[in-house]
């Protein structure tokens, strides 16, 4: 019999349930029982939306007359077959009740002898159906508007239940992932269990992470594991392109539910096809000066049976929680990348210096004995031409040799520097008097910005660095040609974009501009590595010294390969830095 | 004759060095580390006119201590530091305390031995100027005295 002591009684059991935080499938079961008693229902269902595909699953069952069969139905909804009274209840989000099945067109028989059905929705925030509280009765007209009441109530404590677990999945999947974070491991691995763990916590099909390119323009696929695996690597967008790229362009994250409605919408590429998607989010990951990474993207499925089935704001507050820890983990790993390779240069530095200490001891001996040689032969009459022509080879290979371990020692004191307020119109100056001599027929044309700001910096390295890229273009002139000198100043916007820095406010930038062939494509990503020389001349460190002084003083030095010729662009920290004497 | 101290651990070094000043007539001793070249510093009598050492042998700062033992033994003494790659800043701090010069060993397109042999004049030149004033304010004190 129903009473309203018992509906009390029934409630007030769920609830401890929850509040005892027990696990969710027990809080459903009491709810079920409750529901059970409080309505003399014979059978009771709770069905959950899955947000994977957005179909409803049958979750838990109470009752009589249950298979394992019928327990592991899913519930077809909005497909107008087999639609069922717990599929238009989803559908709707409002309850529904019915005294005689046998006259009501929305009826799915799941259970032999059902003549009356109660079927409330589980709603969480913002009107979304979680699922469905359904009961059924071998009696005609079994159900009040006052077991509608009652069966809200207790759907209402189901989607606590629910809503609670679910929370505390992601909360686990989001520490899991932070602790993924911390092992050590190789970054693109990392990114891979990342982007699969995004699209876990968010219950999404797919999910792909896309990595901004140094040239900051593209948009390359570093991790995906559904159809677009094999692009990694491949597949890029540039910025600007498709919603992906926009996002990227414009750094905030994208929603969408039609995506082929979407103006930016392309579909270059996806997971699935577009008329499969049922939501697509994307958020930038954004690194902690604020300058867009990558884009990393999820989609949810969707099958003719499933709900609208869109992320929603906490999904993208989640996605974007997950884009700031692979912003770290990017910067985790160049730091490491720098930091390896400091190391190598510092211990390939240490082992040069010794190695140049012990030849150019040699170098000097050699050098002595032929001074003494010649001396030997001048006195004694013996001294054939050839002989001296020999001798001469002999003195300028040694003294090749010497300019040689000079280089070497450079390279290694290369990033020892002393700042002092340096005026890089006054360098420029400088270098194109010291070259002028020796370069004839090679016409200089400079440029210097007015009200140039100083820079803190080495200016003995500074001018040896000015002089070799200045060197460099006289090397590969044609007769006649123009070399062009240019100083400027640019924000800190603009060297970024050029380069790889930005840290400080202001930039002087130094053009130097040659009319040869040029730098190669093939080459350009390799002449500031050390012994890559293109001129078949020299150790190939002289580019290198001149990378490794420049970065030293927080800048950088460049190739556009833009220009007719070779052009070579030095950016500097301007004024107002630290370590200024 | 100008008597020459010659202080490296690399025998040929020596050898070329000691060859060359021979031949510009001054009388050469060689020793092969610091601790050697103090040796024979206490023992020299007369005491050596110009010591010439390499900057890094038993360690980096083994010209230092070949001028410790120099200046020890005569104030007047003349050290000249010579320097391989990387050790030019021990070199500065030999000047700072009292060595004569010092010399890089690489110049690139310079005789090395042609201003060792240069420089060797000058401090001797400087030491006959430290050495002749010192005996003019003797002279001076003992006609005043």
């Amino acid at each position: 019999m129903k009473t309203m002591a018992g509906n009390e009684h029934a409630l007030e059991i769920a609830a401890r349930l929850i509040t005892a935080r027990a696990a969710p499938e027990q809080v459903l079961d009491a709810v079920l029982n409750a529901a059970l008693d409080a309505t003399q229902a014979t059978q009771a269902l709770i069905a959950l939306v899955d947000r994977r595909n957005g179909e409803l699953a049958i979750q838990r069952v109470a009752g009589e007359g249950w298979t394992p069969e019928k327990r592991e139905e899913r519930l077809r909804t909005g497909s107008g077959v087999h639609e069922g009274i717990v599929g238009l209840v989803a559908t709707t989000g409002q309850p529904y009740l019915t005294g005689d099945v046998s006259q009501d067109p929305h009826y799915y028989p799941l259970i032999e002898g059902t003549r009356s059905e109660l079927a409330v929705p589980l709603v969480r925030s913002r009107d979304r159906v979680a699922g469905v509280l359904n009961l059924e009765s071998s009696l005609a007209g079994a159900f009040t508007e006052e077991d509608v009441r009652v069966a809200s109530a207790l759907a209402a404590l189901a989607t606590v239940a629910v809503s609670m677990a679910e929370h505390h999945r992601r909360e686990h999947e989001l520490a899991e992932t932070a602790r993924k974070l911390n092992r050590w491991g190789s970054t693109e691995d990392l990114l891979m269990e990342f982007t699969e763990a995004a699209a876990r916590i968010l219950q999404a099909y797919d999910g792909s992470l896309f990595i901004l390119q140094p040239d900051g323009r593209t948009l390359l696929l570093a991790a995906s594991h559904g159809p677009l695996r094999d692009q990694i690597g491949r597949a890029s967008y540039q910025v600007g392109e498709g919603v992906t790229g926009s996002v990227a362009e414009h750094g905030y994250g994208i929603r969408l539910e039609d995506v082929a409605s979407d103006p930016h919408w392309i579909g270059k590429y996806q997971e699935i096809p577009h008329e499969r998607i049922a939501g697509f989010l994307a958020v930038p990951v954004v690194a902690d000066d604020g300058r867009v990474e990558g884009v990393l993207r999820v989609i949810r499925d969707k099958t003719p049976a499933s709900l609208p089935n869109a992320f929603d704001e906490d999904d993208e507050v989640i996605l974007a929680t997950l884009a700031s820890q692979v912003a770290v983990l990017l910067q985790r790993s160049r730091l490491l990348q720098r930091l390896v390779q400091t190391e190598r240069l510092a211990a390939w530095g240490q082992l040069s210096a010794r190695a140049a200490h012990i030849i150019g001891n040699k170098v000097f001996a050699m050098k002595g004995a032929m001074g003494e040689l010649r001396h030997l032969l001048e006195a004694s009459d013996q001294c054939s031409p050839e002989c001296g022509e020999l001798i001469e080879m002999l003195s300028r290979s040694l003294g090749e040799t010497d300019a040689i371990i000079q280089s070497f020692k450079d390279f290694v004191a290369s990033r020892d520097i002393k700042r002092t307020s340096v005026n890089l119109n006054q360098m420029v100056g400088a270098a194109v008097r010291r070259v002028h001599g020796a370069a004839e027929g090679i016409r200089f044309v400079t440029h210097l910005a007015a009200d140039m700001p100083s820079v803190p910096g080495d200016a003995s390295r500074l001018g040896e660095t000015l002089d070799e890229v200045i060197q460099n273009a006289i090397a590969w002139q044609p007769e006649g040609g123009e070399v062009r000198l240019t100083t400027s100043v640019v924000t800190s916007k603009e060297a970024a974009d050029l380069a790889k820095v930005g840290r400080a406010s202001q930039y002087v930038r130094v053009d130097v501009e040659d009319e040869g062939p040029g730098v190669p494509a093939e080459m350009r990503a390799h002449i500031f590595e050390p012994f890559v020389s293109t001129r078949g001349r020299g150790l190939g460190l002289g580019l290198p010294i001149c990378r490794e002084v420049v970065r030293a003083h927080g800048g950088e030095i460049v190739e556009l390969g833009t220009g007719r010729g070779a052009h070579f662009v030095i950016l500097l920290p301007a004024g107002d830095q630290e370590g200024v004497p | 004759m100008c008597r020459i101290l010659l202080v490296d651990d690399e025998p040929d070094v020596r050898a070329v060095i000691g060859r060359r000043l021979t031949r510009e007539a001054f009388k050469v001793d060689e020793a092969d580390s610091a601790a050697a070249a103090a040796e024979r510093i206490r023992e020299a009598e007369p005491p050596y006119d110009v010591i010439i050492a390499d900057m890094v042998m038993e360690t980096e700062e083994s010209g230092l201590d070949v001028l410790k033992a120099a200046f020890a033994r005569d104030i007047f003494a003349e050290v000249i530091v010579l320097t391989a790659y990387g050790s030019v800043q021990n070199a500065v701090e030999c000047m700072k305390r009292g060595a004569f010069d010092y010399i890089e060993k690489n110049i690139p397109g310079v005789d090395v031995l042609d201003l060792l042999v240069l420089k060797i004049q000058n401090a001797l030149e400087h030491r006959r100027s430290a050495v002749d004033f010192l005996q003019r304010i003797d002279l001076r004190r003992r006609s005043e005295g």
